[in-house]
């Protein structure tokens, strides 16, 4: 956990180990005080994986890209992939056909049924243990043979952090911002074993959507506001919005 | 030609500074390639005043269009009134006027959007702050990225653009960092977007120099001094583009590159308000730049179906 400058808001990001830093530092540059508490731990499963077969592949979370990466050398098939941060997770490990949108796992899915002929083979999607949607039902209603590999897993924090418990008793958290509904669950279930849920009554909570705001949304914030367009700019703004600061103040 | 006066060659161009150095860089390269064009008096500059540049409100898109800032050129050209145009491609309709050709691209420029007005970066910009641009392209992909904005249309020349924020009527605009280069003002963007964030419009950054199919001599002169790059991603790009049917009315952006003898190309449609984006990239052999431009502009076609590109 980092933090900057008491003065400044304190502002919890609590995504997955090692995806906070870069925002981390924008925040700070902006003037709030970030701290860092992962909250769900990203863990690759590592296993064989056979392609075969397969005409084209389904990512609906970046953390899945690694783990497919390390267990299979294929990159020429079409990919499928949810969000910006999926397509330059591809792009980087050498994918050269990638269609993404920006909306949701079952858009994207529906692209797949639009661009692909089920006669050329199986979907294989790669993901985590959850998933949301039903790009399985979606795939078979088209006709496809889909296929499933599980290739990371998130583990939930079992204990909010020390040192963040320390600093929400101690009032230096304005907001927590959450980016996926799993972090949220997760955050509900640690805050009430902290017996700190009452706490929530002096913070904000920020979320990347309605969908994750609903993950929140039983807590006794001050407030739960959901970005207007999924992405992170969108959230800094909203922070900026809901908690104004003056750098150099 | 006019070989009575010395003149070899008439170049047709816009007035605006931006259009003139355009037109003078390659004048510049014109007179390196060819000694027949060396002499000052060897190539003239016709200005015309084209429908685009009479226009100083509303967007592009409500007012017809690319071809507004070409027709009257074009026009010159078919009329053997001018020999050559020069034009950034990014203003280009997909299709030329029958009988006229794009015989040269020259090296592509910076393709990145250059932020004005003091912020750092796009998450710089205060809540609520004013940005004008003309551009459904920037207008919706920062509604995409800050809702929370005032996007607002702003047109005119580069001059007047930046004047417009320096007197405080808006809290920021975007500029093709390529035309603030050659106007020697780059010094004014606070920050230089990258593509990740703010994919470029189709071709920005190149320009391409139009003549008569059958000017045999001008096409030879233009030969000289065509960039291969240039012309295999303004291919690429300008594929896609006509795959999706796009135009000034569509938010559409698209970003060729070239590595040894192979092509990438990324593009994007979005909702003109910014509430969905669609992408996809491919990479191909460069023989092959226009089929993977069509074929990656069919996909995005098909997957955005009917009635994507209407206001919400």
């Amino acid at each position: 956990m980092t933090a900057d400058r008491a003065a400044d808001p304190g502002v919890l990001l609590t995504r997955p180990a090692g995806q906070s830093e870069a925002l981390a530092e924008t925040l700070r540059n902006l003037g709030y005080a970030p701290f860092i508490d992962p909250l769900l731990n990203i863990i690759p499963i590592s296993k064989q994986l056979d392609s075969s077969g397969i005409q084209a592949l389904l990512f609906t979370s970046a953390n899945a890209v690694g783990p497919f990466c390390a267990a299979n050398a294929e990159r020429d098939l079409p990919v499928f992939a949810v969000g910006a941060a999926s397509a330059a997770a591809l792009r980087k490990a050498g994918f050269r056909e990638i269609h993404t949108g920006d909306s949701d796992a079952d858009a994207v899915t529906r692209d797949i049924i639009r661009l692909c002929d089920p006669q050329n083979g199986a979907v294989l999607h790669v993901s985590g243990e959850t998933i949301r949607g039903n790009p399985a039902g979606i795939l078979d209603e088209g006709g496809f043979d889909y296929r499933r590999e599980i290739v990371y897993r998130a583990d939930a924090a079992t204990e909010i952090s020390p040192k963040t418990v320390a600093a929400i008793k101690d009032d230096k958290i304005t907001a927590i911002l959450f980016f996926s509904p799993r972090t949220g669950e997760t955050f509900a279930n640690l805050i009430g074993m902290a017996g700190l849920t009452e706490k929530c009554g002096g913070m904000m909570a920020l979320c990347l959507s309605p969908a994750v705001a609903g993950s929140v949304r039983n807590l006794p914030w001050r407030t739960v506001i959901a970005a207007k367009s999924p992405q992170t700019d969108a959230m800094i703004a909203a922070l900026k919005d809901a908690i104004p600061v003056s750098r150099g103040s | 030609m006019t070989p009575e006066t010395g003149i070899q060659l008439r170049i047709a161009t816009r007035g605006s500074p931006l259009a003139l150095a355009q037109a003078h860089e390659t004048a510049d390269r014109l007179r390196a390639a060819h000694t027949a064009l060396a002499d000052d008096a060897a190539i003239a500059f016709q200005t015309y005043r084209t429908t685009g540049d009479r226009l100083q409100t509303g967007t592009l898109a409500e007012a017809g269009g690319k071809g507004l800032f070409t027709k009257e050129i074009e026009q010159a050209l078919l009329d053997t009134d001018a020999d050559i145009a020069v034009h950034s491609m990014k203003d280009m309709p997909t299709e030329l006027p029958a009988g006229l050709m794009i015989a040269a691209y020259l090296p592509r420029a910076d393709f990145r959007d250059a932020l004005i007005g003091g912020a750092q970066s796009l998450e710089d910009l205060p809540m609520g702050a004013r940005v004008g641009t003309a551009s459904l392209r920037r207008q919706a992909i920062l509604k995409s990225l800050r809702p929370d904005l005032i996007i607002e249309t702003l047109r005119g020349n580069v001059n007047t653009r930046l004047k417009r924020v320096a007197e405080g009527d808006f809290d920021a605009t975007l500029l093709a960092a390529a035309g603030l280069t050659r106007l020697g003002m780059l010094n004014e963007a606070s920050a230089i977007l990258s593509p990740d964030e703010m994919l470029p419009a189709i071709c920005q950054g190149i320009i391409g120099i139009e003549c008569r199919e059958d000017d045999q001599t001008t096409r030879e002169f233009l030969a000289a001094i065509d960039d291969r790059e240039s012309r295999i991603a303004a291919t690429a790009e300008r594929a896609f583009l006509a795959a999706l049917d796009g135009s000034c009315r569509t938010p559409i952006a698209g970003l060729a590159r070239i590595e040894d003898e192979n092509i990438s190309l990324r593009g994007l449609i979005i909702r003109p308000d910014g509430s969905e984006t669609l992408a996809a990239e491919n990479a191909a052999p460069i023989t092959e730049a226009a089929a993977l431009g069509t074929a990656l502009g069919g996909q995005l076609r098909d997957r955005a179906g009917p009635g994507f590109f209407d206001d919400g």
